[in-house]
This record gives C-alpha cells, sequence and structure tokens, in this order.
C-alpha cells in the first residue's frame, strides 16, 4: 500500500541518484574538448540532458512531496512474484542461448515458463514447446538467412 | 503514363504482395488481442525485414500498422474490452449492437468506416508529405533542432500521465542515444569501459525490452478478470448503401479529424478516435442515439483511427520526425534499408515513396478483406490462452532482438530496457517518449553542435531574426514547457490548499 505521492518521490530519488551518477562521469577530465571538437565538447550535449534531467527529477520530486499530503494510499493491482518470476525464466533463458543453442534453450525456457505459470494441457505445451523454435529456426536459418546460437551437441540446430 | 506503372509495378511484385498479407494477418491477430497492439506487433516483426527488399519490408511494416490498429475494433465490439487503445470509443456503440444481436452488422461498419478512413489518410498522405518536405529544405540545422525541441515535448506532454514525467522520459532516451563512440570527435562516452557499448545502443534491443519484455512482465502480474466468450459469436455483414449515405457526413469528418491529428507529434490514434467520438455526440445525424449501439458512434471511431495511419507517416516521411512509437520503428526498418527520411526523402527516392503510397492503398483493401474473413474466426482468436501467447512473443522478442547484430550481448540490453521499462510504468512514466528519445537522439545533438559551430558557439543566435521559423518553434516549446509545469506544481499545491 503506497500513496501515488511515495511513489513518485521514491521513483524521483532514484532519479536524481542515476542523474548525479552520470554527472560524476561527464565531470572526467577525460571529455575535456580536444581540438577535434571545433569547440564543443563531446559531452556538451549529454551534459545538458543530465541537468535537464536532475531539474525533472527534482520537480516530479516536489510535485510527490505536496501531492502525498492529501492522498490515501492505494494498493498495486499488481502481483510482483509473478512478474519477477517472469524476470528470472526469461534471464535464464538468454543466459542459456549460448550454452546450448538456440533450439534446445527455446525448448527449456517454453517448457519451464508454461509450467511456471500453472498452463496443463499437454498437447499444446509439446507443440508450441518443441515445434514453434523449430519452425522459428528454419524461418532464420534458411529463409532470412541469420545464423543463430547452434547447441555443441548437433551439428546445425 | 511509364512512370505510373513503374510505381504500381514496385508495388505489386509477388513478395510485395506476400508480405502484405503476412503483415494484415500477423497485425490483425496483434490488434483483436487486447494489450498487445500496433507497437508491439511492429517491434517484433522488424528484424524480419532485414534480408527482405525495400518495397516488401515496407509493406509488411504499413500492413501491420493497418490491420493492427483496425483488429482493435473486433475485440471492442465483440467482448466490450479494446484490442488497443485507440479503439475503447468503438466499444460504446459495438458492444450494444452485439447485445442487440448484431455484432455482424457492427463489424461491418467498423470494417467499412476503417477502409474509408484508411484510404482517406493516403490521399492526405500522398498530397501532404511532399508538400512539407519542399518547405522543409529550407531547414538548417538551427530549425531541425528548434523543431525536434517542439516534437519531442509535445510527444512527451500527450503521452498521458504526468508532463514532467513524459519530459523525463523523452530525456532517458535522448541520454540512451549519445552512448557509445562520438560521431562528430570519436571520442567514447559513458561506456564504463564496456566494449560492446562502444558501438553505442541499438534500438531494436531497447525497443523489444521497453514495449515488448514489459508489457510480458506486466500482464504475467496482473489482476484481470477474464471476460467470459462461450456464448459469442462473430460474422460480417455490411450495412446497405442508403444506411451509409445517411452518415456520410461523419464519415468525412471523421476522417479529416484523423487525418490531421496524425499529423501532429505524439497525439495518436487513440486522440483522434476520442475527438472525432465527441465531435459526433455532438453534431452527428443520429447523435442522441450514440452510445446506445449506434453506427455513426462506430463510424466516427473507425474512421478517424484508421485515418491516422496516413497522417502519422507525413511527417515521419517529410522531416524525419516520427510521432509515435510506431512510426519510429517504420523509420528505422527505411533507415536500416539504407533510406534516410527526411527532407531530401522525396528529392532522392521519388518513386519509391510513390509506390509506398500504393501500398498503403492495397494495405487498407488487404485490411478490408481480411476483416470480411477474420470476424467469424475472432472469438477463437481471443480464446488462446494467454500463457501460450506470451511464450511466443517472449521467444520472438527475443531472437528478433539477436538477429539484428547477432550479439549475445543484445540480449543484455533487451533484459535491462525490460527491467527499466516496467520500473518506469510502474512510476506512470509513459515509455514512448523513451523510443522516440533514442531515435531523434543523433538528429538533435547533431543539429545543435553544428548550428552552434556555424555560430560561433553562441546558442542565442538559434533564436534570432535570421531564423524566424527556429525563433517560433523555440518560443512555441518553451511556452508548452512553461505552461505545463506551472499547471502541474500549481494544481497540486491548489489540491493541497482546498484539501
Amino acid at each position: 500500500m503506497l500513496k501515488e505521492g511515495d511513489r513518485d518521490s521514491i521513483f524521483a530519488l532514484f532519479s536524481i541518484a542515476v542523474s548525479l551518477i552520470l554527472l560524476y562521469e561527464a565531470k572526467k577530465p577525460y571529455y575535456e574538448a580536444g581540438v577535434a571538437d571545433l569547440g564543443v565538447s563531446p559531452v556538451f550535449f549529454p551534459l545538458l540532458l543530465i541537468y535537464i534531467w536532475l531539474v525533472l527529477s527534482i520537480l516530479i520530486l516536489t510535485r510527490g512531496l505536496i501531492l502525498r499530503k492529501k492522498q490515501q494510499p492505494t494498493k498495486i493491482q499488481i502481483n510482483f512474484i509473478k512478474s519477477l518470476k517472469g524476470f528470472l525464466i526469461v534471464c535464464l533463458y538468454a543466459y542459456l542461448m549460448p550454452i546450448l543453442g538456440f533450439y534446445l534453450a527455446s525448448v527449456f525456457f517454453s517448457l519451464s515458463f508454461m509450467t511456471v505459470f500453472g498452463y496443463q494441457r499437454k498437447f499444446p505445451l509439446l507443440i508450441i514447446s518443441f515445434l514453434f523454435p523449430l519452425l522459428l529456426w528454419y524461418i532464420f536459418t534458411f529463409l532470412l538467412n541469420v545464423s543463430l546460437p547452434v547447441s555443441p551437441w548437433f551439428f546445425r540446430i | 503514363m511509364d512512370y505510373i506503372f513503374s510505381v504500381v509495378g514496385t508495388a505489386l511484385t509477388i513478395p510485395s504482395l506476400l508480405a502484405i498479407l503476412v503483415g494484415t494477418v500477423f497485425g490483425l491477430i496483434f490488434g483483436i488481442l487486447p494489450g498487445l497492439g500496433s507497437v508491439l506487433a511492429i517491434s517484433i516483426a522488424l528484424p524480419f525485414t532485414f534480408t527482405m527488399d525495400i518495397m516488401s519490408s515496407i509493406s509488411l511494416m504499413l500492413a501491420i500498422y493497418c490491420s493492427s490498429v483496425y483488429g482493435g475494433s473486433l475485440s471492442a465490439i465483440l467482448i466490450n474490452t479494446p484490442g488497443t487503445p485507440q479503439s475503447a470509443t468503438t466499444m460504446f456503440d459495438g458492444y450494444p449492437m452485439t447485445l442487440q444481436g448484431k455484432a455482424d452488422l457492427a463489424i461491418g461498419w467498423a470494417t467499412g468506416a476503417s477502409l474509408f478512413g484508411g484510404l482517406f489518410s493516403v490521399s492526405i498522405l500522398m498530397f501532404a508529405a511532399p508538400q512539407l518536405a519542399k518547405f522543409a529544405l529550407k531547414f538548417g540545422p538551427e530549425e531541425t533542432f528548434a523543431l525536434i525541441c517542439l516534437a519531442l515535448t509535445c510527444i512527451a506532454g500527450v503521452s498521458g500521465g504526468s508532463i514532467l514525467k513524459g519530459l523525463l522520459s523523452g530525456v532517458i532516451g535522448l541520454f540512451l542515444a549519445v552512448i557509445g563512440t562520438d560521431s562528430m570527435s570519436g571520442s567514447s562516452r559513458f561506456d564504463y569501459g564496456i566494449f560492446e557499448l562502444a558501438a553505442g545502443v541499438e534500438l531494436i534491443p531497447v525497443l523489444v525490452g521497453v514495449f515488448a519484455l514489459t508489457e510480458v512482465f506486466w500482464r504475467l502480474g496482473e489482476k484481470i478478470p477474464k471476460t467470459p466468450m462461450n456464448e459469442l459469436k462473430g460474422g460480417f455483414r455490411l450495412a446497405p448503401f442508403k444506411e451509409w449515405a445517411l452518415r456520410w457526413r461523419t464519415l468525412i469528418k471523421s476522417s479529416i479529424i484523423g487525418s490531421l491529428v496524425g499529423i501532429l507529434p505524439g497525439t495518436g490514434a487513440a486522440t483522434a478516435s476520442f475527438i472525432s467520438y465527441s465531435e459526433a455526440k455532438r453534431s452527428g445525424r443520429f447523435r442522441e442515439n450514440i452510445g446506445k449501439g449506434e453506427p455513426e458512434g462506430i463510424i466516427a471511431s473507425e474512421a478517424s483511427n484508421n485515418a491516422v495511419t496516413g497522417g502519422a507517416l507525413v511527417p515521419t516521411l517529410a522531416l524525419g520526425i516520427p510521432g509515435d512509437p510506431v512510426t519510429a520503428v517504420m523509420m528505422s526498418a527505411l533507415i536500416i534499408q539504407g533510406i534516410q527520411p527526411g527532407v531530401r526523402l522525396f528529392a532522392d527516392h521519388g518513386p519509391l515513396m510513390h509506390s509506398v503510397f500504393f501500398a498503403l492503398i492495397i494495405c487498407n483493401i488487404f485490411m478490408f478483406f481480411s476483416g470480411v474473413f477474420a470476424a467469424r474466426f475472432v472469438i477463437k482468436i481471443l480464446k488462446i490462452p494467454e500463457t501460450l501467447l506470451l511464450n511466443m512473443v517472449l521467444i520472438l522478442s527475443l531472437l528478433g532482438a539477436f538477429s539484428v547484430s547477432g550479439r549475445l550481448f543484445d540480449l543484455i540490453i533487451v533484459l535491462i530496457a525490460g527491467l527499466g521499462g516496467f520500473i518506469l510504468r510502474m512510476a506512470n512514466v509513459p515509455l514512448a517518449p523513451v523510443v522516440i528519445g533514442l531515435v531523434l537522439g543523433p538528429i538533435f545533438e547533431e543539429s545543435l553542435r553544428q548550428g552552434l559551430i556555424i555560430n560561433d558557439g553562441n546558442i542565442t543566435k538559434f533564436f534570432s531574426f535570421n531564423h524566424p521559423i527556429a525563433l517560433i518553434l523555440i518560443f512555441t516549446t518553451l511556452a508548452i514547457i512553461l505552461k505545463i509545469t506551472y499547471k502541474e506544481l500549481f494544481d497540486s499545491l491548489k489540491n493541497k490548499e482546498s484539501k
């Protein structure tokens, strides 16, 4: 349970922290203007953006602090555990792709993703898990000529 | 005559027609399924265009764009849930017609109005884009800089939610574009010693992460009630010409509204349909029945949202400034094919652009017939289990992002962008300005730095009477920023005092 103003304030503080980290990086002597820059440093535009970023974050923080006093807390209609599970499975998929190859990683991903999220009908589950990645592999490899990561155990797939 | 045959011939090749057919079906499915929509469809399809010829790749994108906008109306009519936000107003009269047992007729009205709106907007595009490009040939770096400032402010301003957050979102996008090697000095910026970042942040992985992954993570966690669909039946029936003739005024007025709103950066089809629907409610012939199952409401909504497709392409093609994420992706598709949208586009690639206009007409016709055939299968499409669907979207998204450059590093970018997009969405920050900022970033920086070099580093010369267009554009931008910032802070203070 969080007020919208509180949520904005937390986000704005996070945003201010990011902009300060970027500002610290932009102030390094490495970025000073050289002869090839014709007087306009390569960091001129990024610095301008960082300052605008900082000002906007401060304005959002101010607005959030004003708003929080007049609001009632509202419940966020999102189950974070489910979203986090999804994120972790996708991370695992991305990690496994270069190790197992596209096809095997996709089969493993599909089976685990659909099982974790409660899909139980076996026939569609197997069809989607085994045939859909195979179809994509065929389209990319033979029709679009895009090489996909291959597994160490098979010749091309 | 030979020129016309050549233009039509380029658009009517077998690969182009096949691309239109596939794009229409793909876009229609993504439009019908609530929550997916045009941006997701077009970002997933983009990697497939890399090895296609120019005409086929543009045709695929255009077909997806048109049919995904239209597809949203089918679910709005049948299950009272718009497939895309732009069809929200279609629901107000479409669903009551379904309850009256006239779903097939409602789909007929929506399909006919979408076709008319789409074709009307092509004619606007054909007329306006070359003229605008001709006018914009006078633009120097100062004017380009000022124009992008105004476009980004408008996009951030109307993306929904707080305008301050919209502007911040645009700044984040612009900042992502500066990461990597500076094109003017050759020095690397903000790469933190990561070799892969020296080449910059690619658009596609960010786009896929911000739109596809964020949407999937959101939907996985979202608590939404399911709509019962067992009793529903789709179908297609076109009303007699006499009925259409009674509502011609709304049809034309809505098409004009849609085309004009489409030209304005950041507004989009949802805004157009709401304006048009309100206008029909105010001045339509059957205004007293609108909201109770009156076809005039469907016409107003559907003609305007499909008319946006052509309108939105006007600034994208003529100025190289996309007004929304969909046209931003389409612009990247053109850039990948070696065509730079902007003021020189019509001078350098005139015949190709005329073929594109013709392809857009074909896309609208295909969209009409796909609607006729798909109407009876809509319920089957809507019954696809969400887990299966999200699983396929994730595989397609990661594969698409990887195939751009074949770098596994891009998968990391996708994941970071997905997580970042989720955090921004949690904080009610609009996501569209991030992508548009990333697309416009390089041109924006280049025009600013070129302008500074020309004017001896004096930025005030940008706003002098030597550059009246830039002056007007910058003052308009500043006025908008000041007004919205003041309004947001003042409104929150006023609310506090009244409490």
